[in-house]
């Protein structure tokens, strides 16, 4: 016992595994590690050990031999590597490894898309579609492969100083927002603020993930389930009041102004705070809101601030400035079909029939129409319409010990 | 939508260079579309004589403006999002062409399906052609806007000169509208446009069903296999509605103005808008 644990303390001191941020990626060559063992008379078959190789060698984004050799390893078995490796946390290389395990048993579940998780008795590892009214819209259950990955970040010491930690946190939470993979983002979020407490980032994407549950499509689910509910079948998540559109948006709230007082000038939290706000049928809180709220570089930041602003102003009984904010969004994004929506909505109430017909005629004259055209749809997604950049950005934080 | 432009007979409509066209709030026609049935039956052969029609209270001197034989026009939305597929995708173009069928000459029709995107696929016109099109196996991989596409799809049946009828094919969610469900009920209470939505499971309370509501028009739950005989059903029973008019007396302006219409004769029931909102201050 006493060798073994000699033999992973010298694979983490020896930095050959470290996967160090200073010295760039760290890739342990397989002879290499073999050799390795065999002098420190460990056979690599330890779980511990492979569990350290895999995390050293793996390249980040790749679906490679080393996120082979642990991709169908059970929980249990992880646990029991991950306990082992825990005991070396005085080791100079132990953050940096636990960092790299981190990434190997992210990029797991990003590159299976949560396909082929392994499970074990009462292990929460599954993962079911979650449908409303014959769409996807996410998933409902927690992917393993992040519990443990969290798990493992968990383990570092101290794991909130670690710059690593927070990318992680933050690029993963905008994959699981671009993708609605709900239950795993609200524990991915808690797990966030848990380490990162005063982190306005973190907080933005805990308060846009609780944005989230009150819209429509989440809304329509625990609607249906509130009627399956009344019809005896199996209680849901409608039973609970935390899924109540009222209930998340006073959450988004609270946790807006937390981001905002951890970081002022996070212009798109000030105008989510603002829609927020004016959702609770707070119209004057939320144009004072918008009065502080800056310009932000991201065109689709702007066009959310106008379409916003255009809707509150609106609501002010102010038309002519709410159909220059719509019209300000119109430009930035010509083929939104929102923004002519929202000004045909303006120029009916104030009895201007022709710009609703020629509103109408401009979305009739779109036969293509691409995603990207109206960012308004993929507004509750929140920084997961950024989930590829952030990402990107992990990886190469990963790879190079840059964080650009 | 034709709104209080529908108090738009005088249709003073004063327009510049500069400024977007204005239609006059000088009123003055209110119209309101009206069934009559019997037995469940919609009944024929009425009269102005046969109705009374009041406004906030006051009993109105109507006239009727068409009946049976007047052209229509028919706005279909259908919300092809990726829960109508297979059978049911089938089922509805089956219906689509059966409706096209019983245009008759003078009627106009356009078709808009929808998804989270809103496709105007062919403009209200004297014929229309491209059901087919737009029911192509390409469907939107996406939510649905039910609220967009319906303001849209009035908006468009607004536009077009004579009696419209909205017709909904949707499952009634709505998880990716811009507008909001009041901003649009709203809009179809200063509508003349009669909205009938079909739906898939009938539905007591929620957006399509006042929706229906507010324009006197009803809702249909139905069955793949029963598509066509809605859809025509829908259409027949819109031919045989009455459209009533008045000009209001005795009654202030602007603000929401409660209608109330009941048949004079014994036994005969009558569904119509329950009120009109009046721009004006």
């Amino acid at each position: 016992m006493r060798m073994r644990a000699a033999v992973l303390a010298s694979l983490l001191a020896s930095g050959l595994i470290s996967g160090g941020l200073a010295a760039g990626p760290r890739q342990m060559p397989d002879g290499l590690a073999r050799n390795l063992l065999l002098q420190l008379g460990l056979p690599d078959t330890d779980d511990a050990v492979q569990w350290l190789l895999a995390a050293a060698g793996h390249e980040p984004g790749a679906m490679d031999g080393p996120a082979q050799t642990v991709r169908a390893w059970p929980i249990d078995r992880l646990r029991s590597a991950l306990a082992s490796v825990s005991k070396l946390k005085k080791s100079a290389a132990y953050n940096a490894t636990l960092a790299r395990g981190a990434m190997l048993h992210a990029d797991l579940s990003l590159l299976t898309r949560g396909d082929g998780v392994p499970k074990a008795s009462g292990d929460p590892g599954y993962r079911s579609p979650l449908f409303i009214d014959g769409r996807r819209i996410g998933e409902s259950g927690l992917d393993m492969q992040l519990e443990f990955a969290r798990n493992v970040i968990d383990h570092m010491k101290p794991r909130a100083g670690d710059p690593r930690a927070l990318q992680w946190y933050r690029a993963i939470a905008a994959d699981l927002a671009s993708r609605y993979w709900l239950l795993d983002l609200e524990r991915h979020n808690q797990d966030a603020r848990r380490l990162f407490p005063h982190e306005g980032g973190v907080l933005f994407d805990n308060a846009c993930e609780a944005e989230t549950m009150t819209s429509p499509r989440l809304q329509a689910a625990v609607a249906a389930t509130l009627e399956i509910h009344a019809s005896g079948s199996p209680r849901g998540l409608a039973t609970q009041p935390q899924f109540t559109a009222r209930f998340n948006l006073l959450r988004a709230e609270q946790l807006y102004r937390n981001a905002l007082t951890a970081e002022p000038s996070m212009s798109e939290a000030r105008l989510r705070l603002a829609h927020v706000l004016w959702r609770l049928d707070r119209v004057k809180d939320a144009a004072r809101m918008l009065e502080t709220a800056t310009d932000s570089p991201d065109p689709v930041v702007r066009y959310y601030s106008a379409m916003i602003r255009g809707r509150v102003l609106q609501n002010s009984g102010q038309p002519e400035a709410a159909r220059l904010s719509f019209e300000q969004a119109r430009t930035l994004y010509p083929r939104a079909q929102s923004a002519e929506l929202a000004l045909a909505v303006l120029a009916r109430d104030q009895g201007n029939e022709p710009s609703v017909i020629a509103a109408m005629g401009r979305v009739a004259a779109w036969t293509r129409t691409d995603d990207t055209d109206d960012p308004w749809w993929r507004y509750y997604q929140c920084n997961g319409r950024n989930a590829l950049q952030e990402l990107e950005r992990l990886r190469f934080l990963f790879r190079t010990g840059d964080p650009q | 939508m034709k709104t209080a432009w529908y108090f738009c007979m005088l249709l003073a409509v004063s327009v510049s260079a500069q400024q977007p066209p204005k239609f006059s709030s000088k009123v003055e026609t209110v119209r309101v579309d009206t069934l009559a049935t019997a037995d469940g039956k919609p009944v024929a052969g009425l009269s102005p004589e046969d109705f009374e029609v009041r406004d906030n209270g006051v009993v109105q001197k109507i006239t009727l403006l068409a009946s049976d034989n007047a052209p229509v026009v028919v706005q279909i939305a259908l919300d092809t999002s990726a829960s109508l597929t297979g059978e049911r995708r089938e089922a509805l173009r089956r219906a689509c062409r059966t409706l096209v069928a019983r245009l008759r000459p003078g009627d106009r029709a356009g078709i808009t399906t929808f998804s989270h995107v809103v496709h105007p696929q062919q403009p209200v016109a004297a014929e229309l052609l491209r059901v087919d099109d737009a029911l192509t196996p390409q469907l939107e991989p996406g939510h649905t806007a039910l609220y967009d596409a319906v303001f849209a799809s009035m908006a468009l049946a607004d536009g077009a000169p004579g009696r419209a009828l909205l017709m909904i094919f949707s499952d009634g969610v709505d998880t990716a509208s811009w507008l909001e469900s009041k901003a649009v009920l709203q809009a179809a209470r200063g509508s003349e446009t009669v909205a009938y939505a079909i739906t898939t499971e009938k539905r007591t309370a929620g957006f399509l069903h006042d929706l229906s509501d507010v324009t006197g028009g009803q809702q249909f739950a139905v069955r793949g296999d029963s598509l066509d005989a809605t859809f025509t059903r829908v259409l027949d029973e819109f031919r045989q509605r009455y459209l009533l008019s008045y000009e209001p007396q005795g009654v202030a302006r602007g603000g929401w103005h409660q209608i109330e219409v009941r048949s004079k004769r014994r036994g005969v029931r009558v569904r119509a808008r329950p009120g009109y909102f009046d721009p004006r201050q």
